[in-house]
C-alpha cells in the first residue's frame, strides 16, 4: 500500500484502493485482521479521520467488517467482490495504453502481439 | 459544537486592514490548516483568536465566548508564538510558567521531549537558534492540550528530518488528545496529510475554507498543444498559465466531466491533478506578472 498525494484520486480512496491491492496480493488474507485507522495514519502521517474514510468505503461495500473488540477485519470473499467491482479499470487501462502505444505508432494489432509477448517471473511461493 | 465562529471580521492597524472581513466556522475536535502567503494575515487572525488582539469590527466566538480579554476562556486556548517569550527567562522558568497557566499541561512528557530535542533546559530562550526556538515553543503549546491549540508555523527554521517527527509528534498527541489544533503555514508539504480541512486567506480575506480532499480535486493542470488547449482557455477558470513555444500548461478549476477528460485526454492532453500546494499557491498568486517580469527589464 502506498499513497500518492499528486494523483487525482483524493487520499481516502487511494487508502481504500491501497487495501484491495493488498487483499489480492495475498498480504491481507480473508478473514485476517485488516490495518486500523490509526496503524494508516501511523504509518502514512496523515489524519485518523481520513484513513477512517478509507476504511469506510470498503465497510460499507462489504469488503471489510468490524468485528467487536478486534477491530476491522477482511471479508470471505472480498477477492471476488474486489475483482469484480474493479475489473471495468482493466478496460481503461487499455484506453490509456492504446493511446500511448498510438503515440509511439504501434497500432492495435501490433499491441495485441506485445501484451501476448509479455512475460511475467514466477510467483515465488510463500 | 463549532470551536470557532467568525463573524465579519476586522482588524486594522493603523490604514492596513490585517483582516478585512473574514466570516469562518470550524467544528471542534479537528485539525485546520491555515494558509496564506507571508502578511496574508495568518497570525493576526490567530493572535485574534487567542485573545491578546481585539478585533477593530465583527465578531470572535471561541466555545461560544468572546476571547478578548477573557480569563474564563483563555485556559483553553493555547497560541504557539516566538513573541510571547519577550524576557530572557531559563526554560525551565518557561516551562514552569506554562504549568501554572494551563492545568493540563503535561510537565514530565515536556522535559522528555526537550531532552530528546537535545535543548538543555538550564539555556536562556534568547541563546537558542531559530530551529531549537520552534521547537521549544511547539512542545509547549502542544503538551497545554488546550481544548483550541494554535500553532502558528511550527515548523519554522526546522531540517527536513524535525519537520518530520514535529508531524508524527503531532499526530500523535492529537489522536491520544483529541482537540481542535489549528495549523497556519504559508507552506504545506509535510502537514497536509494531518489537515482535515484547509482555510486559505488572502490579503485579509477569505479565499475558501474546504476539506482537504475538495481542495485536492479543486483543479488540474492540463499540458499540451497550444491550438488544442486555447480553446478551452475562453470555457474554464483559469488559475495558472504558462507556455514554451507550442505547449502550453493550463490550471484550470475542475468541473469537467469525465467525458471531457477522456476527449481531451485522447487528443494528447496530459491531465494531472494540481495538488494542494499548487492550489492554494494560484489562488493567492499576483494578478500581473511574476518575480521574474521584475527581474527581466
Amino acid at each position: 500500500m502506498k499513497l500518492n498525494p499528486t494523483d487525482m484520486k483524493p487520499i481516502y480512496v487511494q487508502i481504500a484502493e491501497g487495501i484491495e491491492d493488498d487483499i489480492l496480493n495475498g498480504v491481507l488474507e480473508e478473514g485476517s485482521e485488516c490495518y486500523s485507522q490509526y496503524q494508516i495514519s501511523r504509518m502514512f502521517n496523515i489524519n485518523p479521520a481520513t484513513a477512517a474514510k478509507g476504511i469506510n468505503i470498503l465497510v460499507q461495500e462489504g469488503i471489510l467488517y468490524k468485528v467487536r473488540g478486534l477491530g476491522m477485519h477482511v471479508s470471505k470473499g472480498a477477492k471476488t467482490m474486489i475483482r469484480r467491482k474493479r475489473h471495468p479499470d482493466i478496460a481503461e487501462s487499455a484506453r490509456k495504453l492504446v493511446l500511448d502505444a498510438e503515440k509511439l505508432g504501434i497500432g492495435r494489432d501490433e499491441l495485441i502481439k506485445i501484451i501476448r509477448d509479455v512475460t511475467i517471473p514466477e510467483k515465488e511461493d510463500k | 459544537m463549532n470551536a470557532v465562529i467568525l463573524q465579519d471580521l476586522v482588524k486594522r492597524f493603523g490604514k492596513k486592514k490585517a483582516l478585512d472581513g473574514i466570516s469562518l466556522e470550524l467544528q471542534e475536535n479537528r485539525i485546520v490548516g491555515l494558509i496564506g502567503r507571508n502578511g496574508a494575515g495568518k497570525t493576526t487572525l490567530l493572535r485574534t483568536l487567542a485573545g491578546f488582539l481585539r478585533p477593530t469590527v465583527g465578531s470572535v466566538l471561541v466555545f461560544g465566548q468572546n476571547p478578548f480579554d477573557n480569563i474564563r476562556v483563555l485556559s483553553d486556548i493555547v497560541l504557539m508564538d516566538d513573541e510571547r517569550y519577550t524576557d530572557n527567562s531559563d526554560l525551565r522558568v518557561l516551562i514552569d510558567r506554562a504549568a501554572l497557566s494551563w492545568s493540563q499541561f503535561d510537565k514530565a512528557m515536556a522535559l522528555k521531549l526537550l531532552d530528546y530535542f537535545n535543548i538543555p533546559v538550564k539555556t536562556k530562550i534568547k541563546k537558542l537558534s531559530k530551529g531549537m526556538k520552534t521547537l521549544f515553543s511547539l512542545v509547549i503549546a502542544l503538551l497545554s492540550r488546550c481544548p483550541l491549540t494554535l500553532l502558528d508555523e511550527p515548523t519554522l527554521g526546522l531540517d527536513a528530518a524535525h519537520r518530520k517527527e514535529i508531524s508524527s509528534l503531532l499526530l500523535k498527541d492529537y489522536v491520544n488528545y483529541p482537540r481542535t489544533i489549528i495549523v497556519s503555514s504559508h507552506l504545506i508539504s509535510e502537514l497536509e496529510g494531518l489537515m482535515e480541512q484547509v482555510v486559505l486567506i488572502d490579503n485579509g480575506r477569505l479565499v475558501f475554507h474546504k476539506t482537504i480532499e475538495d481542495v485536492q480535486s479543486y483543479a488540474l493542470y492540463l499540458t499540451g498543444r497550444r491550438s488544442i488547449l486555447e480553446e478551452q482557455e475562453g470555457r474554464r477558470r483559469v488559475i495558472y498559465k504558462e507556455s514554451m513555444g507550442e505547449m502550453l500548461v493550463l490550471g484550470v478549476v475542475n468541473d469537467l466531466s469525465a467525458e471531457e477528460l477522456r476527449r481531451l485526454e485522447s487528443s494528447g492532453i496530459e491531465i494531472s491533478a494540481m495538488g494542494v500546494q499548487d492550489v492554494c499557491v494560484n489562488m493567492t498568486r499576483q494578478d500581473e506578472g511574476g518575480v521574474l517580469d521584475v527581474v527581466s527589464k
